[in-house]
């Protein structure tokens, strides 16, 4: 999981030791169980910003 | 502090005299203070400078409005030209803008006096700064205001100043209002200019009034946009309220809250609304998607801050913020698609309910504000979200006290566009509330 983050976070350009991956990773866990989540609805909309535009 | 019109009609008869009010406002600010912590600049040679404008105009004839000469505040992430903007953040973070944001040039032109600039959660983004602390509530001391308007809440809810401007992501205007017994309210997406405003979300943050009752922050709303918005009561009777059931029977939800709710309900339907509960598919997903959103564009906005001086922020924003990296791109999207079903789901709502009530948060002010990870800020804005996430207008309005003689929330809202309708609505139930 850790090397999971660290990998994601380096995508987005963070270089975060191992001290701030651990403390990140309680809520990308729970981010991740939201992504789960949402992967199994069956969203078929495309999707929008608030104001119902793309 | 007494009601805009009040004081409009004060100014207007000459029983009232806006350098006055201004003095009186400043003395009041700076004898609650540093106990509130509501303030993050006090405006006191500018306050007396406008009021004296402000004075010297409405003797003159030259009448800006309603606004002309009265106290507000304004949330510290608006600009204000010659002002820093602290952000309720460290130093490092701080701008000094020289031009006015669009909500503050706004509130110039209706002839209002800015009074301060208000204490929030550090980048609007769910943490105390701990240099800073929080803004405690006027109803108690020892817990929150709210955030993350914070600050404005406060300073209304004290009676300190007679409205004040805040921006809500996820409910930042609407949770504070409801802990500190005020209403607030969050506009239609779009509906009040954030032009020099820090943003949060570009896709989630609104900017709106809080104001003592529904009136006032009709006004504000009025001024803060340039166009009226219609005054004509609703009478309760034949109102078709929605009531989300799934939030009212939240396991969050604590007792007093659905107490307060349900005799708010058993007065509505006393007054002659016809209430009934509505259901929503997927609403158990919205916070997960607000945040599925919110994380990666908060980073966005503010990786230089973060790349700059990590270890100078709150360890809540930090971690948020480090977070949102981590977040994949298909979650964002598939985020945006739930947004999408949901506008539809709820617009379609709207063909038989007039507007759609709930608790506003499921508890009374509590100590401290929760913690955004692991669920904590997820029950706070169980209820408020949904809103931000479709961009819908919705505010909270009073209704009743906890065990602890603390204020509770009642959250309304209405399809989008429908900000006159909301706030006449709003309205019809504070009136019906508090009769």
């Amino acid at each position: 999981m850790d090397e999971d983050v660290a990998g994601a976070v380096a995508l987005a350009g963070l270089d975060l030791n191992h001290e701030r991956i651990a403390e990140i990773a309680p809520l990308v866990r729970a981010m991740t169980g939201a992504a789960l989540a949402l992967a199994a609805l069956d969203l078929t909309e495309p999707p929008s910003g608030p104001d119902g535009a793309p | 502090m007494r009601s805009i019109a009040e004081l409009a009609a004060g100014f207007r008869d000459a029983s009232l005299f806006p350098v006055a009010v201004a003095r009186d406002c400043l003395d009041a600010i700076a004898a609650a203070e540093p106990a509130l912590n509501a303030v993050a600049t006090l405006l006191a040679s500018e306050t007396v400078a406008a009021a004296e404008q402000a004075e010297r105009e409405l003797r003159a004839g030259h009448d800006r409005g309603p606004l002309h000469g009265v106290p507000v505040a304004v949330k510290d992430l608006f600009a204000m030209a010659g002002e820093v903007s602290r952000f309720g953040a460290d130093p490092t973070f701080h701008e000094h803008p020289s031009t006015d944001s669009a909500v503050v040039a706004r509130l110039r032109a209706a002839g209002a006096v800015i009074v301060a600039k208000t204490n929030m959660l550090e980048f609007a983004y769910g943490a105390v700064h701990p240099d800073i602390g929080q803004t405690n509530n006027p109803h108690d001391p020892g817990r929150t205001s709210g955030g993350s308007s914070g600050g404005s809440a406060a300073l209304v809810a004290a009676g300190l100043v007679a409205a004040a401007v805040g921006t809500d992501t996820g409910g930042s205007i609407r949770i504070p209002a409801a802990y500190c017994g005020i209403v607030g309210m969050k506009p239609s997406l779009g509906l009040v200019d954030l032009n020099g405003a820090l943003p949060l979300s570009w896709t989630l943050d609104h900017a709106g009034p809080m104001a003592a009752r529904v009136d006032c922050a009709r006004l504000l709303l009025a001024a803060l946009t340039g166009q009226p918005f219609d005054a004509t009561p609703v009478p309760a009777r034949g109102l078709r309220l929605g009531v989300i059931a799934a939030h009212r029977d939240a396991d969050c939800i604590t007792p007093d809250m659905r107490r307060a709710f349900d005799a708010a309900c058993a007065r509505l339907i006393d007054a002659g609304a016809v209430l009934r509960d509505v259901a929503i598919p997927d609403l158990a997903h919205v916070s997960d998607a607000l945040m599925l959103i919110l994380l990666p564009e908060a980073l966005a906005v503010h990786a230089a801050r973060l790349a700059r001086a990590p270890e100078r922020m709150a360890p809540g924003t930090r971690l948020q913020l480090e977070a949102g990296a981590a977040i994949p791109a298909l979650a964002h999207v598939r985020a945006r698609q739930l947004r999408t079903r949901l506008r539809a789901c709820v617009a379609a709502l709207f063909a038989g309910c007039d507007a759609l009530i709930s608790p506003t948060a499921p508890y009374e002010a509590p100590a401290e504000d929760p913690p955004m990870d692991e669920g904590g800020g997820s029950d706070e804005m169980l209820c408020t979200a949904l809103a931000n996430l479709v961009g819908f207008p919705a505010l909270s309005l009073p209704c009743g006290l906890s065990a602890s003689r603390l204020p509770l929330g009642l959250h309304v809202m209405a399809g989008h566009g429908q900000d006159s309708r909301l706030l006449a609505i709003a309205a019809a139930i504070e009136a019906t509330l508090v009769a």
